[in-house]
Parts: C-alpha cells; sequence; structure tokens
C-alpha cells in the first residue's frame, strides 16, 4: 500500500494524528493553528493506521502502516454510496458500556492489528496489549477484560482473529467489544459451522 | 396582486368556502405559509384547508402543537439529523427519532395518508405502529434513514392495505430475512411505486413476481442487487406500462435465451422515461438497454461500478433526451464531452467518484466541466466530484450556464489550488455567483480565501444554501457571508478558522435560518454559551464524543469540536444522547 507521504506530499508522519475528530483535546498536531491562520488542513488529517511504532519499526514483518491517509468525511460521498462502491466497508462498533456507536471503514485496514489499534483510539478508555493475534482487550481504570467478536453474513456471533482476514472482511457486518464473561459460548470458527449457535 | 391595495375588493367579504376555494390552488409551502400570515381569518381558513405539512428540523416543532394546527394533516415530510450527518461528522445516536411524532399522530384523529422521512432514526416498533394506525394511509418514502429492518417493512406491507408508495432511498436496513415482500396482501393492488434498491439481503422472488402481476398502477419498480436477470425479465412481461425502472443484477450470457426474452421485454416498455440500477452489471451487454434510451429523461448510473469506457459512452450516445444524468467519474473528461454533445437537454450532472477516497486516476477535471457547460447550455445543478479545477474554467462555466440554481463542486484534495497558476479558486466561484444569479444552493471546495467570500456576501442574493471546507483566513470570511447573503437559510462549515467574533456579531440572523453547524472551527465554548444566552428562541447544541463531556470539565476557552444550532419553537429536546450538551 502507498507510503506515508500520499495525499500531495504532506509530511503526515510528523502529525501522528489519531482517529479522534478534529478539536479532540488529545490531538497535538505540530504546526498549531497560529491566531489568524487558517486551521491547517494537516490538523485533520486522519492516519488510520499508523501504531505508535510504525515510524521506527525494526521488525520486519511488522504489517506495512499507512494504506491511505484520509480526511475524515472528505470528500463528501455519503456512507451508504461509499459503501456501495469498491473498497468501503463501513461497519457498526458496539462496546458494552460506551454509550455511543461508531462505524469504521474495513477495507481501511490490512490486518487484525491495525484494527485493533484503531479501535484502541477510538474507544479510549480501552488499551490494547501490542501484540500479534491478541484478541483480547483491557480497560485500564476497572481491568475488565474485552472481547472483540462480529456478527457474520448469517448472522452469528463468532470471535475477531480466527479467521484469515480477507474473509473476516467479507463476512462481518457489525462488531462488537463484550465483556469477556458474556462472550463465553462464542464460537470460534475453525472448521465448517455446526448449525447450532448459542 | 397587492392585497393591501384599496382598489381590490375587500376578500372577506366572500364566505370562507370560496376562500378555502381559492386556497386549493395554492399548493407551495412557502405560499401557503404566507397566505397564513395575511390576517386572522386567513390563517384559520388556511390551516383547516392545510393538508401537506413540510418541516425542515423535526426539532424545530413538536407534534403536538403540529397536530394542533392542522387537523386535516394528510401527508407530512420530516427531516432529522443536519446535513454533515452524511458524512459521519455526526454521532449515530445524535437524534432524529420518528417515534414520538408516530405516536403523536397515532393517538390524535389524523388521518396520514404520506409519509416523508430524511436522515431519521427509525424503528421497527414505529414501522408497525405506524402500519397499524391509519387506515388510508398510503405512502412511505424513507430517504438515508436507519435503525429499522426488514421486519419493519413487513409491518407496513402487511397491514397498509391500500399501499401505493413504498419507496427506500439509501437507507442502511438491517435484513432479517423477512420474506417482508410476501407480506403483502392477495387484495393488495394499488401499488404505484415499490424502492428496494437499498436492501443487502435476498427477496422472494416469486412474491415479488405476483405482486408486480397484481399492480396493474405499478409506474416505478426498482430492485435490489439479489434480483437476477430472468426475474428482470418476468417483471417486464407483467409490468410494460413502467415509467421508472431500477435494475438490480444485470450479469447474464449475451447467448442466453433469457437474454432475448430480455430483449423483447425490454422493447415492450414503451414508457419508460427513467432509469437507474445496474448494481452488478457484466459489460459488453448493454445493447439490450439500447431501444429504450432514445426517451430516457432521467439516467442513474452512479452505482453501476461494472460499466465504463466504450460502453458507458455508447449507452449514453443513445440518450439524445436526457435532462438528468448521475454518472461515476470513471466517465472521465473524454466522457463527458460525450455528453456535452449528445444531450443537449441536460439540465441536472451529478458526477461521482468511483473510489471513495479519490483515485487520482479515474478521475474527471476541470476539462470535463467545461464541456458539458459548452455542450448544455440549460444546465442548472450540479454535483462535481474532481481531482482540480480553475479559475479560467469556472469562469468559463458561469458565462455559459448563467442559470445555475445549484452547483456543488468537491475536489479530492479539499484544498487544491488552481494547478495552472497556483492561485485560489476565488476568482472562480465569484464568477459563478455574479453570473448565477438565481443560485440557491452553493458548496465551496479548493484553496479559497476570504475573498470568495466576499463575492458571495455580494452577489449571491438567492442563496439559501451554503457548504464550506478548508476555506477563508479570519472572521471576515463568515461575515460578509452573513452580512450578505439575505435569503440564507443553512449554512455549514467545517474546518474554518472562523470564531467567536464571526458567531457573535449578528446573533439575530440566526433566527432567520433553519439551522448554522461549525465543526473544527475556531469557535470556543465560551462564544457558544454567549449565543446561547442572548438567543433563548435557538437551541444551541455542543457536540463531543471525548472524556471531557463525560467529566463536564470543560473550559470556556477551549474550542468546540462541533456545534450545530437551530431555531425552534418548543425549547430544547429531551432526547439528546450524552455527546450532546445543549447549552
Amino acid at each position: 500500500m502507498s507510503s506515508e507521504n500520499d495525499a500531495g506530499g504532506l509530511n503526515l508522519e510528523a502529525t501522528e494524528l489519531t482517529l479522534g475528530l478534529p478539536g479532540n483535546s488529545k490531538v497535538t498536531p505540530d504546526g498549531g493553528a497560529k491566531l489568524g491562520s487558517k486551521r491547517g488542513f494537516l490538523e485533520t488529517v486522519n492516519l488510520n493506521l499508523c501504531d505508535k511504532d510504525c515510524g521506527e519499526s525494526q521488525h520486519e514483518d511488522a504489517k506495512s502502516p499507512v494504506s491511505k491517509a484520509q480526511v475524515v468525511g472528505w470528500p463528501p460521498v455519503r456512507a451508504f454510496r461509499k459503501n456501495a462502491t469498491k473498497n468501503c466497508k463501513y461497519v457498526k462498533v458496539a462496546v458494552d458500556g460506551a454509550p455511543f456507536l461508531r462505524k469504521v471503514d474495513l477495507e481501511m485496514y490490512n490486518t487484525y492489528q491495525q484494527l485493533s489499534s484503531s479501535l484502541e483510539q477510538m474507544f479510549s478508555c480501552f488499551t490494547i496489549r501490542n501484540y500479534l493475534n491478541e484478541k483480547k482487550i483491557i480497560d485500564q481504570a476497572n481491568g475488565m477484560e474485552y472481547v472483540a467478536a462480529y456478527e457474520d453474513k448469517d448472522g452469528d456471533w463468532m470471535l475477531v482473529g480466527d479467521v484469515p482476514w480477507q474473509m473476516f472482511v467479507e463476512s462481518c457486518r457489525r462488531l462488537r467489544l463484550m465483556k469477556s464473561s458474556e462472550a463465553i459460548g462464542l464460537a470460534a470458527r475453525t472448521t465448517p459451522k455446526s448449525s447450532s449457535t448459542t | 396582486m397587492s392585497w393591501g391595495s384599496r382598489k381590490t375588493i375587500n376578500m372577506n367579504y366572500f364566505p370562507d368556502e370560496v376562500l378555502e376555494h381559492v386556497f386549493d390552488f395554492i399548493t407551495s409551502h412557502k405560499d401557503r405559509n404566507s397566505v397564513s400570515l395575511v390576517c386572522k381569518s386567513w390563517y384559520k381558513i388556511e390551516r383547516y384547508s392545510r393538508q401537506r405539512v413540510f418541516i425542515g428540523n423535526c426539532y424545530s416543532i413538536s407534534p403536538e402543537r403540529l397536530i394542533a394546527r392542522f387537523p386535516g394533516l394528510k401527508s407530512l415530510t420530516l427531516k432529522g439529523k443536519p446535513h454533515f450527518a452524511d458524512f459521519n461528522l455526526v454521532p449515530y445516536n445524535w437524534g432524529g427519532f420518528v417515534d414520538p411524532w408516530i405516536k403523536a399522530l397515532a393517538e390524535s384523529r389524523i388521518g396520514l395518508e404520506e409519509l416523508k422521512l430524511k436522515r431519521m432514526m427509525v424503528s421497527d416498533d414505529s414501522l408497525e405502529l405506524l402500519s397499524k394506525s391509519f387506515v388510508n394511509f398510503k405512502s412511505l418514502v424513507l430517504v438515508s434513514c436507519e435503525g429499522f429492518s426488514t421486519d419493519g417493512l413487513a409491518a407496513i406491507a402487511a397491514n397498509c392495505r391500500f399501499l401505493r408508495e413504498l419507496d427506500l432511498q439509501e437507507n442502511d436496513v438491517d435484513d432479517h430475512r423477512s420474506h417482508w415482500l410476501s407480506c403483502f396482501h392477495e387484495s393488495c393492488t394499488s401499488l404505484v411505486s415499490l424502492n428496494f434498491a437499498c436492501l443487502r439481503g435476498e427477496i422472494n422472488f416469486v412474491a415479488l413476481e405476483r405482486l408486480v402481476a397484481r399492480s396493474p398502477n405499478l409506474k416505478s419498480l426498482k430492485l435490489n442487487r439479489s434480483v437476477p436477470l430472468d426475474t428482470l425479465q418476468k417483471l417486464l412481461i407483467q409490468a410494460p406500462q413502467l415509467v421508472d425502472l431500477g435494475i438490480g443484477s444485470y450479469v447474464h450470457d449475451p447467448y442466453s435465451e433469457t437474454y432475448e426474452k430480455l430483449k423483447s421485454a425490454i422493447q415492450r416498455c414503451k414508457s419508460i422515461r427513467s432509469l437507474s440500477g445496474f448494481l452488478e452489471v457484466a459489460p459488453r451487454c448493454m445493447s439490450a438497454i439500447y431501444p429504450i434510451c432514445a426517451n430516457l429523461t432521467f439516467l442513474n448510473l452512479s452505482y453501476a461500478l461494472g460499466l465504463h469506457g466504450n460502453e458507458l459512452t455508447k449507452l449514453i450516445q443513445h440518450c439524445r433526451k436526457l435532462q438528468r444524468l448521475w454518472i461515476l467519474d470513471c466517465i472521465g473528461d473524454k466522457g463527458l464531452g460525450v455528453v456535452a454533445s449528445t444531450c443537449k437537454e441536460l439540465q441536472e450532472l451529478r458526477v461521482f467518484p468511483s473510489d471513495p477516497y479519490g483515485a487520482e486516476n479515474a478521475a474527471v477535471t476541470e476539462e470535463g466541466l467545461v464541456l458539458i457547460s459548452a455542450g448544455c447550455p440549460k444546465l442548472n445543478s450540479l454535483l462535481y466530484f474532481c481531482q482540480q479545477m480553475t479559475n479560467a474554467a469556472l469562469i468559463t462555466v458561469a458565462k455559459n450556464c448563467p442559470n445555475f440554481i445549484r452547483f456543488r463542486l468537491a475536489t479530492f484534495d479539499p484544498i487544491k489550488p488552481d494547478p495552472v497558476t497556483n492561485q485560489p479558486l476565488d476568482e472562480g466561484f465569484g464568477a459563478i455567483v455574479q453570473s448565477c444569479k438565481g443560485l440557491k444552493r452553493l458548496s465551496l471546495s479548493g484553496l479559497l480565501t476570504d475573498q470568495v467570500f466576499l463575492y458571495i456576501g455580494m452577489y449571491a442574493e438567492q442563496l439559501e444554501m451554503l457548504s464550506i471546507a478548508f476555506a477563508g483566513d479570519s472572521d471576515k470570511g463568515m461575515l460578509y457571508v452573513l452580512n450578505g447573503c439575505k435569503k440564507l437559510r443553512k449554512l455549514e462549515i467545517r474546518d474554518c478558522p472562523f470564531g467567536n467574533a464571526a458567531l457573535l456579531e449578528d446573533v439575530g440572523k440566526y433566527e432567520t435560518m433553519r439551522s448554522l453547524w461549525m465543526s473544527s472551527c475556531e469557535v470556543t465554548l465560551g462564544g457558544c454559551k454567549t449565543l446561547a444566552e442572548k438567543m433563548p428562541s435557538l437551541s444551541v447544541e455542543i457536540i463531543d464524543e471525548s472524556e471531557q463531556m463525560m467529566d463536564f470539565s470543560f473550559d470556556d476557552r477551549q474550542k468546540v469540536e462541533r456545534m450545530y444550532l437551530y431555531r425552534t419553537l418548543v425549547g430544547h429536546r429531551n432526547d439528546a444522547p450524552d455527546c450532546v450538551w445543549i447549552l
């Protein structure tokens, strides 16, 4: 996928922004808005994929970081239409206990690792252990463990991470971060599914 | 005609029935609103005779007051979320719930027949209540709504015995495999319009065929992706009277019998004027469509990803009577040239990006737009996603097409200057607003300074809706617009350096508008609070999903992430989620 210097040669690495919508106090842009100057386009660039290590990654097999640098909501195309055109797959993400839903575009990511980094940034009270294929998400505040699950095409809830990434993208209809205790009984799909569901 | 002139007969000498009959001929919402303001007696007559009501912001009025004022209400249009919700700038659960409206209407004596909703949250329960509460319910149109599933559609199908119209446009519908199409009664023969193109799931083909077969008045049919070609062919045989057709899947073997049957079925459909869909399309199979192209006035290929190059242009070359064209940018500048030389009656053009994030290779440029403007002088409505734009092109377009009512441009890089001169696009857009005296809606894009807003304030006298992103240098920009555009109703701004000074200069202005949206600008919480204090007739919402909203740890000097304000007659809404703070 393309390099970090996409979107017209902007130095995106320097800004290293999160998924948060512009104005989020966690964002600390490099070229901050000076008095009277235009609110930087740079400040709203949305590096969806860059987890904190990508700039100086020494691991050969670390996933290639950024596929596209995006400005949230630009170009102004309706989500419905984006979904219908290629390379876009918006799914709703719900977190048990959080009062709001978000939508993510699964086509923006290449691996489960990238997805989980992004989810961490979106639902900021959780942190993700930085291991490959780690499926658990820990809430730092209260030590609750969360598990990522998804509803597939057939309406069944499965654990995230058990099928090849592309197959997951293809069949995922929505995501849910649920408390570990509730995830008991979710089938990990290894071989052809049994017809019984939980 | 001057109502107040002493030379005219005093209309109040006529009995109410006569006035009512006169008012029957006044159908536009604006005109009826004006009529109701003339005097008390006209207000009274108008309100009892009003059947159609349009509410542009569902939070500006309550269902109770609507019902109290218009007891004869038959047709209601409601809009919920602000426009920028389309681009993921508004939280999912922000609001716009139709439930309280349907509940209140159901409990009243209103004989609702038509309901049209845009950007609202709709639940299956409310659809079921709707379907059971109004005996004469005829028409349901849902545009960009979500929160419901095919179960809700099943209730509508099952209970609305006289349904004429079920029109689902670009909604996010959960598929529960409800066989909703089979829920239409055998005795339901009244359908005129059925559009389920946005549904993702499978439907029952046999039920669909039988429904179409028993609907002699069916004029508009738009299928979803799951409907294959041989079903399409059967449907067309049953409904040769169709005026508006949306094809689902158009994938077939050109040597098959089905294809032959389709060709002859299409040829019998002599009334089709509007064609859309092609959600799945195999290339090199479009010749079957040519017979209906000659009479088409509306062609929507904006979801037809499989169509490009020669196939696309050859199809368009058959469409000489086209008035509205929605297309993907893979048509290219050359393809737009073909449109320009073929479609002399063209009034509306929309060019959408085929890559949702704007690929550099597939796009159109200013050249395509210039060709269109030269070939299609009747053009009055434009939505154009492009890779780049120049001032020279915009100036030419402005000269060629002075009739624009809607002009919306979006460059993939939102602050891209004129690539030839490296200048901002101020002069180009300035030419547009100066030339197009009837311009009502404008969306800007590209590198823009305060200058463009000076032009807009000066020339855009009829402007009602303005969308601005990543533009301007200072508060002056916003002030030019607020001071100059007297007819402004909706203003939406993102990522511009406009702050409290601009926001607070003329607070009374917002009472003359429907709404103002500002996100990622320089306005602070303190500024918003001041505004809310001064203008109790406005609802000023702060939308913020960060942790600070949970803790209320906000400082007045902090910039607000998103602010949405609107005039309202009923005070603050009580259904806002935690991420919304109403000042």
